[in-house]
């Protein structure tokens, strides 16, 4: 009896180390999609170096946290060559990662540079979360206690949970500028849309803007504030009833974020 | 945002709004924020950590924003 426990137990730990290795492998397969980011790693350490980081992360998103976004702003795509629209990269001195849900894993195979990126199936079991992987790297001496992030592409409930976890280990997000401007250039990259922006016809909006502005301004008045930041470019665009044409396939423009002030 | 993006049509509907360039918007907010006679800002959980920073805590108010109405 004690044998056969003793098998079931040896088989189940087999078992176990053979699903967690399947899903953590890393083993690389060159496919012709794949872009060669090498080089951009390299530029890009470089400013990790000067700004004393030891990671930096890199989001999907642009600075209204839109999945889609024009192509100025795909500076994930860029830097890992997979042109999926929901994924996080994270570069450090010595690694890269990029993390994107189970929608896009065959595109990611098939696109990142596996020479020079991790693929981490997020929600997969055994794979780490961007959390996990920064602590399993960062401890309390520079440069590692601390992991750059540009503010404006990352919302505040991300930013408060990864810092948090990185304080127990004595380290802690930097603000700092995009990094990846600075060696995304044109006419390598292209330059940001400005297409028309034009009225949205009332007999599609079915009420003036003025009117939305006064309903919005009674909740600001509700809150006891006095004033709503409105952040989303789909928002914006139905806020003033207009539309444009800067981000594809998404009828709606760039426009930073607006201050919506209550009326008195 | 650009205005030379607007349409003159588009001019006409927004002749009441106060429009600033891109770049000004954060600046702006922290000028906006510190003045005196502010005391609270609300802003959406999803705002970024950028518009986050730049509100004093004592004034900033993180509430979900009107999904009834959008």
């Amino acid at each position: 009896m004690m044998m056969m426990i003793s098998t079931i137990i040896v088989y189940l730990i087999l078992l176990f180390g053979f699903v967690t290795s399947q899903q953590t492998n890393f083993s690389c397969d060159i496919r012709p999609n794949q872009a060669n980011t090498t080089e951009k790693l390299q530029n890009l350490r470089v400013y990790l170096a000067n700004n004393n980081l030891f990671a930096y992360v890199i989001f999907s998103e642009d600075e209204h946290q839109s999945e889609y976004v024009q192509l100025y702003d795909e500076r994930r795509a860029w830097i890992t060559g997979f042109l999926g629209s929901a994924g996080t990269a994270v570069v450090t001195l010595d690694n890269a990662a990029l993390w994107t849900d189970g929608r896009y894993w065959t595109q990611a195979e098939d696109e990142l540079d596996c020479q020079n990126w991790y693929l981490m199936r997020s929600g997969q079991f055994g794979v780490p979360s961007i959390t996990d992987w920064l602590l399993s790297q960062a401890n309390g001496t520079s440069p590692y206690n601390r992991v750059g992030v540009a503010t404006q592409f990352v919302s505040s409930g991300w930013w408060s949970s990864v810092n948090s976890a990185l304080n127990t280990k004595n380290a802690s997000l930097i603000e700092v500028p995009e990094l990846i401007d600075s060696i995304w250039q044109p006419p390598d990259r292209p330059l940001p849309d400005a297409n028309p922006v034009f009225v949205h016809e009332l007999q599609y909006t079915g009420i003036i803007w003025e009117e939305k502005v006064k309903i919005i301004s009674g909740l600001i008045q509700t809150k006891k504030a006095d004033a709503y930041i409105v952040t989303a470019l789909d928002d914006i665009a139905w806020l003033f009833s207009i539309r444009g044409s800067d981000i594809p396939y998404n009828p709606f423009f760039k426009v930073l974020d607006l201050f919506l002030f209550y009326i008195y | 945002m650009n205005q030379t993006q607007l349409t003159s049509e588009a001019v006409d509907q927004l002749n009441t709004v106060d429009i600033r360039s891109y770049e000004d918007f954060l600046p702006d907010l922290a000028i906006l924020a510190n003045e005196n006679d502010i005391s609270t800002l609300w802003i959406p959980p999803s705002a970024s950590q950028a518009i986050y920073n730049r509100i004093p805590a004592e004034k900033r108010l993180v509430s979900s924003k009107f999904q009834y109405l959008i």
